[in-house]
């Protein structure tokens, strides 16, 4: 099923083309992907939306980078990247993309400062003032007083504050982010939901993933996901 | 950049783990150790006798001594004048490649007296090349030259323990007279002393009871004759031995009239058993230092190990992040070569411990090397090579891991 792009939405960041993924357990075989067409444009703000078990995390791991399909292709703007080298792939993870996992993912032996400066480290850009612009993102999610705390001396809406600052860092061109309040209260949850708006706002492509009704009708645009397909989307109501 | 952070990290993961750091260092600790200390104590041995060696001739040196002829010649025995002062001339005259010869005249033992003062000695009657050959200096005076040989002057030479013996003090030996077997002699010379411990004793004590007549005057004041119990020759190149020793031979043989009464012997025999010696010291001491290093290794290949299962999620988080293999591979090699190389510089501190209890306690212990600096610079090295190579397994191991499932790994 392919998704005619409106006019008014911007460039084509990236797009998926019948892309599916396997997972081969013995004798059997587990089909994840099955066939997806999709694509992310400049200032989506979309929402993945399915439930437990449909595919949504593999199919974020794929646009994140981080897997690789096992079938279709993959496009990123014009360049297609369905099956580059391993190298590659970690380079787009540390320059094009922003994750967010569920589970903060924070390195507890490391400063607040020291996670979110981790991607600036591994993409070898040559940056002036690293250390600033990391103090400015963590400013913009409220932690700049927190930057030399170590992560267990966060609660849970604060860990994952750093870690959206983290995925940010490099100002990638999507930030993508796997349940993000999967592990959160319901108050810290709308804090980041608000910081997800926010940056949604600011113009930034954002793709989230929920099995919540209520989380995804707060994006612009609702992909569903069942069973590995794309089963129906709703953009801009 | 990347670099520097992931070494400075690196750094900083050894320190947090304080006690198993260290634990996982014991093994490079002790081999480094074992191995400096080792080598202080071959070198130590290798002194002793390099400088015995030297300080009596070192390998240019070669010997002819008088034997008697072999059996099948003992019927014509007498057609030979045997070692005599004419060898040595001729030899001088006729092998360039013997640059330094001296004769040997032995008198015996005897006593040497002054004044009241007395002594056992045993003077030589040689020509001034015995000073190179022997490697003798001359601290006062002079030695016995050419014209002392000529005229067969009553002149001598003495070592520090004959001027202790028969002088006061103080005392000025130049110019003085000793007797031996009632004839005077006038000292013009007094050899520097020679003075090298090992075993606590003065393992060149020898040379300090030299006393050097002209050997024309032990020969006509005391043995009556020409003969010679001995011949030295030094060469001023080892590779010239080769050609020398059959060039001795043929002179000797014809002065001798083919008769093999005398016997050149070359030290290289002394030198090659001393190295066999010094070989199977090295080896079995480095064999046991090896293989403390590889077992240090292997335990830090072990720790590194649970290090890295234990630390899949952080691998994971990286390589989402943008981590390369290659970075992880880095970062776990930089840590067990930290581990190993902090382990080499607390083993190269243990060395010098090590050494000095070696020293006290181990007879031959007076010249081990307490600092054997290359041998430091060396088990640095090492310990950093051991880090490397027993690191390269388990960063192997941590960079292989796929991001997603080393995240998903609890
Ligand atoms: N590594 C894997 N090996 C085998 N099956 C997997 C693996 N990862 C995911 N799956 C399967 O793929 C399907 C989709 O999983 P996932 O993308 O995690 O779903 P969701 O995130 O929507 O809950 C599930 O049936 C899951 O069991
Ligand atoms: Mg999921």
């Amino acid at each position: 099923m392919s998704t005619p792009t409106p006019k008014r939405r911007g460039e084509v960041l990236i797009r998926l083309d019948g892309i599916r993924k396997e997972y081969q357990l013995g004798e059997t075989t587990v089909r994840a992907l099955d066939g997806v067409d999709l694509s992310i444009c400049r200032g989506d703000y979309s929402a993945i939306l399915g439930p437990s078990g449909s595919g949504k995390s593999t199919l974020m791991h794929i646009l994140g980078f981080m897997d690789q399909p096992t079938g279709g292709k993959m496009f990123l703007g014009e360049r297609e990247v369905s099956n580059i080298r391993p190298g590659d792939r970690s380079k787009l993870r540390a320059t094009e993309i922003g994750f967010v996992f569920q589970s903060f993912n924070l390195l507890s032996r490391l400063s607040v400062i020291e996670n979110v400066l981790l991607p600036v480290e591994y993409a070898r850009r040559k940056i002036e003032n690293a250390d600033e612009t990391a103090v400015e993102m963590l400013n913009r999610v409220g932690l700049g007083h927190r930057i030399h705390h170590r992560p267990s001396q966060l609660s849970g809406g604060e860990r994952q504050r750093v870690a959206i600052a983290r995925a940010m860092i490099n100002k990638p061109r999507i930030l993508l982010a796997d349940e993000p309040t999967g592990n959160l209260d319901s108050r810290n949850a709308a804090n980041i939901l608000e910081l997800f708006d926010h940056l949604a706002d600011e113009g930034n492509t954002l793709v989230l993933v929920t099995h919540d009704e209520s989380i995804a009708h707060r994006t612009r645009r609702v992909i569903r996901v069942l069973d590995g397909k794309v089963t129906e989307e709703e953009v801009e109501r | 950049m990347i670099i520097a952070t992931i070494t400075k990290q690196g750094i900083r993961e050894v320190w947090s783990h304080k006690f198993r750091s260290f634990l996982s260092m014991i093994g490079i600790i002790l081999g480094v150790a074992s191995l400096v200390a080792m080598i202080g104590v071959v070198q130590g041995m290798i002194k002793n006798f390099t400088v015995f060696f030297e300080e009596t001739g070192g390998i240019e040196k070669v010997t002819i001594n008088s034997t008697e002829a072999p059996e099948e010649q003992q019927h014509i025995a007498f057609l030979s004048p045997g070692l005599t002062i004419s060898d040595f001339q001729a030899i001088e005259a006729s092998v360039p490649l013997a640059e330094y010869v001296s004769p040997e005249v032995d008198i015996g033992w005897t006593r040497m007296v002054r004044g009241n003062k007395r002594t056992g000695s045993r003077p030589k009657g040689v020509t001034s090349d015995i000073q190179i050959i022997e490697n003798y200096e001359v601290a006062e005076g002079r030695f016995i030259g050419d014209l002392d040989n000529l005229h067969a002057r009553p002149v001598i030479v003495i070592g520090s323990e004959m001027v202790r013996r028969l002088y006061e003090r103080g005392e000025d030996p130049i110019g003085t007279q000793v007797r031996i077997m009632n004839q005077p002699f006038t000292v013009i010379g007094v050899l520097k002393n020679y003075e090298f411990n090992q075993n606590g004793r003065n393992a060149l004590r020898r040379k300090n009871w030299a006393a050097f007549i002209p050997a024309q005057t032990a020969a006509q004041r005391f043995r009556g004759d020409n003969s010679v119990s001995e011949l030295l020759l030094k060469v001023s190149r080892y590779e010239d031995l080769r050609d020398l020793i059959p060039q001795l031979e043929n002179v000797l043989l014809q002065r001798h009239n083919g008769i093999e009464d005398f016997e050149i012997e070359t030290r290289e025999e002394q030198l090659a058993e001393f190295q066999q010696l010094e070989k199977s010291f090295t080896y079995s001491l480095g064999g046991v230092a090896g293989i403390s290093l590889l077992v240090g290794g292997i335990g830090i290949m072990n720790v590194m190990l649970a290090v890295v299962s234990e630390r899949i999620r952080e691998i994971g988080v990286r390589k989402a992040v943008g981590a390369r293999s290659s970075d992880i591979f880095f970062q776990f090699l930089v840590e067990s070569t930290v581990i190993s190389v902090v382990g080499g510089v607390f083993g190269i501190l243990l060395s010098v411990a090590f050494l000095q209890i070696l020293s006290t306690f181990i007879p031959d212990g007076d010249n081990i090397n307490l600092f054997p600096g290359n041998a430091m610079i060396f088990g640095f090295i090492f310990s950093g090579a051991v880090g490397l190579f027993s690191g390269l397994y388990p960063a192997f191991k941590a960079a292989q891991l796929d991001p997603i499932e080393a995240l998903r790994y609890e």
